[in-house]
């Protein structure tokens, strides 16, 4: 299971993946922000945990805390490390 | 004197408050940007014989137009050319900081960098060569700790040695893949060919990512279209060559020159073995402590802004209302029309403002803390899910909770809703939840009419307050704001000890501009009340002779259906003035055995409808004034009043109809 590519919004909390592309479809305004937010390919992203209500989701990338909604999050592919 | 003008902008979260207020000092600027609602804040500090103006721009993550606040941060950059832009840098978090600064460069701007909060990054193991960073970006660097005042002095002085002409700005170019890079240069010769004034790199760039709001900008030149058409070209072969979209290869470019700067600056200690912002995250957002600690921090949120704050209140009611004892008492018998201004007019006036200014104050305070804490941005974390469903944003939680204690505040705690949408359908349902003034009504009526029912429907209230709210925020987002999701990008950033100068500053700059703005919105509706309730003199104040109670019988007929006379229309017109008054305006009109009378004069159903109908009839002079300077726009103040009258008097009918069937 090394090398799953999976969405982003399907980490399950603790692991970490890789990006390594973008859903087509994504929406300008979600990409821009989350490109200068710094995920960007190569980039590797914790996932810390859901919110209570299990949506958002709290990711760790580049030093610091994230929060995206799954329905952002699932725009964006990574490979389980 | 010679002057200066400085542009201090930087990412959300590094200290940017607290750094402009150590280099202004407590004397500032408040206005909005033009157009929006979006504070402006300006001020000065004369250093070493130059007279530096310092303007906030509001916290940014680059200079796209994403959130209403970049597009600020960037205009203002672009159009109003600062002459040199202060880029505070969160020295712990290098990376994603100098996402921004590149962008600034790449802009042509004389950007200086704060390299701020260098003793949090210290005790995080992290320690930064500022000297090689101010190398390798060709801009000076300035080590600083805003909340201890350090570096502040270091600041000015690079800016005053730039203005002397000792500092060295070096141009900056960030190299991109040989395919952008043609095209950034063939397009930024074309753009500097239509204006050599316009930063023509930077502008390519932007073509290029299909920034919608710089395009526009474009197209308002001659042959701005084709330059657009021409950018796209370019942008689509870029992106059939490398699979993806040029915004992408240009952000990796971008953070792949940051990966290589942060290589050479950072050295990375011992990292400390417990992370206590990740601590306190484990708890607050924990699955199942995460809740009751959300309700007990606005619980005492609450306590706070309301409890804590109401001896302040009591004190400025009976002052002004002694006063106005006094100024009858003096003045009654020489001169009844000045008495009954002051009293009545001028003070009543003042005082229905003033009562709100402890609340407020206190408010701020709470809020500032918990924003400045970092608590705020997990209770939008947590909540997210639930206001989403209801067509809102995580954001809004805040305001919905403390609308029931007054809506003044709760409307202005929407400012810290980014997305202007978001914000805005959240002021606009806020009056539907029952402030603690419509609370004495409900009381009264229920305890009148219902009996050993009363609390039950006291509490219906509620529930129907923020039944209603959520139907029209649902209606709203599909009527106005149809498709417009603001994504919940958001940083969660790390838990920190505020500073008190910066809340206390933050909270005297929003209270006092309250009282400046609503003020005399509330104050000249007063004043027309009190005559209306005044004329004609001959008879008695807000009596049924008075021109106030022959309004009421001119609206007799509209209430009818319901049910209601002339004495209670007069009682809500009293009502807009503050809710609490209605009680007043009921003994005023039908003697001390009001309650008698009312019992007498309505079916339960009809006295049933009568409470829905002060729930959501319109909103008190004071919210109408916060909606009024919060949204900016007369439309919408207007359009909150007409919905509410509707919906309010629907309602009512509604709920009376059905009692006619049963009774």
């Amino acid at each position: 299971m090394g090398n799953e590519i999976v969405r982003l919004s399907e980490l399950d909390k603790g692991e970490v993946g890789e990006i390594i592309g973008y859903e087509k479809d994504i929406p300008s305004s979600i990409r821009s922000k989350i490109l200068s937010m710094g995920l960007t390919r190569g980039v590797r992203v914790e996932m810390i945990r859901p919110a209570i209500f299990g949506d958002p989701l709290e990711f760790r990338v580049r030093g610091f805390n994230l929060s995206l909604r799954r329905s952002e999050a699932q725009y964006v592919l990574v490979k389980k490390v | 004197m010679r002057k200066v003008r400085v542009a201090v902008i930087g990412n959300p979260n590094v200290g940017k408050s607290t750094l402009f207020n150590a280099l202004t000092g407590a004397k500032q600027y408040i206005g909005n940007w033009p157009g929006v609602t979006v504070e402006k804040k300006e001020g000065e500090r004369i250093w070493r014989g130059i007279k530096i103006r310092f303007v906030d721009l509001p916290g940014s993550y680059g200079l796209g137009a994403a959130s209403i606040d970049e597009k600020i941060a960037r205009d203002y950059i672009l159009l109003e050319k600062p002459d040199y832009v202060i880029d505070i840098i969160d020295a712990s978090n290098l990376e994603r900081n100098l996402y921004l600064t590149l962008d600034l460069l790449e802009m042509g701007v004389k950007v200086i960098i704060s390299l701020n909060m260098i003793d949090i990054a210290a005790s995080k193991g992290i320690r930064i060569n500022h000297e090689k960073l101010s190398e390798l970006l060709g801009v000076p660097v300035v080590p600083t700790i805003a909340i201890r005042e350090k570096g502040i002095d270091k600041l000015c002085d690079v800016v005053v040695n730039a203005v002397n002409g000792d500092v060295i700005f070096k141009p900056f170019k960030i190299k991109y893949p040989k395919e952008v890079e043609e095209a950034i240069q063939e397009l930024s010769s074309i753009i500097a060919d239509i204006d050599s004034k316009l930063p023509s790199r930077w502008i390519a760039l932007k073509l290029l990512t299909g920034d919608e709001d710089i395009k526009r900008k474009i197209s308002e030149y001659k042959d701005g279209a084709l330059i657009i058409a021409r950018a796209e070209e370019l942008a689509e072969k870029i992106r059939s060559i490398y699979g993806e979209d040029v915004e992408i290869v240009i952000a990796e470019a971008r953070y792949q020159l940051i990966g290589k700067i942060v290589e050479k600056v950072i050295s990375v200690g011992a990292k400390p073995e417990i992370d206590v912002s990740d601590l306190i995250d484990r708890v607050v957002t924990h699955r199942i402590l995460g809740l009751p600690i959300f309700i007990s921090i606005l619980w005492a949120m609450f306590l706070f802004t309301f409890n804590v704050a109401q001896p302040l209140v009591d004190l400025i009611d009976i002052a002004f209302s002694q006063a106005a004892e006094y100024v009858h008492a003096t003045l009654d018998s020489s001169n009844p029309m000045l008495a009954s201004l002051i009293a009545d007019g001028i003070l009543t006036g003042f005082g229905s403002i003033l009562v709100f200014v402890p609340n407020i104050f206190f408010l701020f305070l709470a809020m500032a803390f918990l924003e400045d804490v970092g608590y705020m941005a997990r209770a939008a974390f947590n909540m997210d899910r639930v206001m989403k469903k209801m067509g809102l944003h995580g954001k809004s939680v805040i305001p919905l909770i403390l609308g029931m204690g007054c809506n003044v505040p709760a409307i202005m705690s929407t400012r810290t809703i980014e997305s202007e949408e978001d914000r805005l359908v959240t002021i606009l349902i806020n009056p539907l939840i029952p402030c603690s003034a419509r609370l004495p009504i409900f009381i009264m009526l229920a305890a009148i009419f219902f009996g050993r029912y009363a609390s039950v429907a006291v509490l219906s209230m509620y529930l129907l307050g923020f039944l209603l709210a959520i139907m029209i925020a649902l209606m709203l987002r599909k009527l106005f704001f149809r498709g417009k999701v603001f994504p919940f990008v958001m940083e969660l950033p790390p838990y920190r000890m505020p500073s008190w100068k910066t809340i206390s500053i933050h909270v005297w700059n929003r209270g006092s501009k309250f009282l400046k703005k609503a003020g005399w919105i509330i104050f000249s509706v007063s004043i027309v009340l009190w005559f209306l309730a005044y004329m004609p003199p001959e008879a008695e104040f807000g009596g049924s002779e008075s021109w106030l109670a022959q309004l009421g019988k001119l609206f007799e007929p509209v209430f009818l259906p319901l049910g209601y006379n002339w004495q209670i229309a007069v009682a809500l017109i009293f009502g807009f003035l503050a809710k609490e008054i209605m009680i007043d305006a009921f003994a005023i009109l039908m003697g001390d055995n009001y309650e008698t009378v009312l019992a007498g004069m309505l079916t339960p159903f009809q006295a049933y409808a009568l409470m829905a109908f002060v729930l959501v009839y319109v909103p008190c002079m004071a919210t109408l004034a916060v909606i009024k300077t919060e949204t900016g726009s007369w439309k919408w103040t207007i359009f909150t009043v007409t919905y509410e009258l509707i919906l309010a008097y629907v309602l009512a009918f509604f709920i009376t109809f059905i009692g006619s069937l049963i009774w």
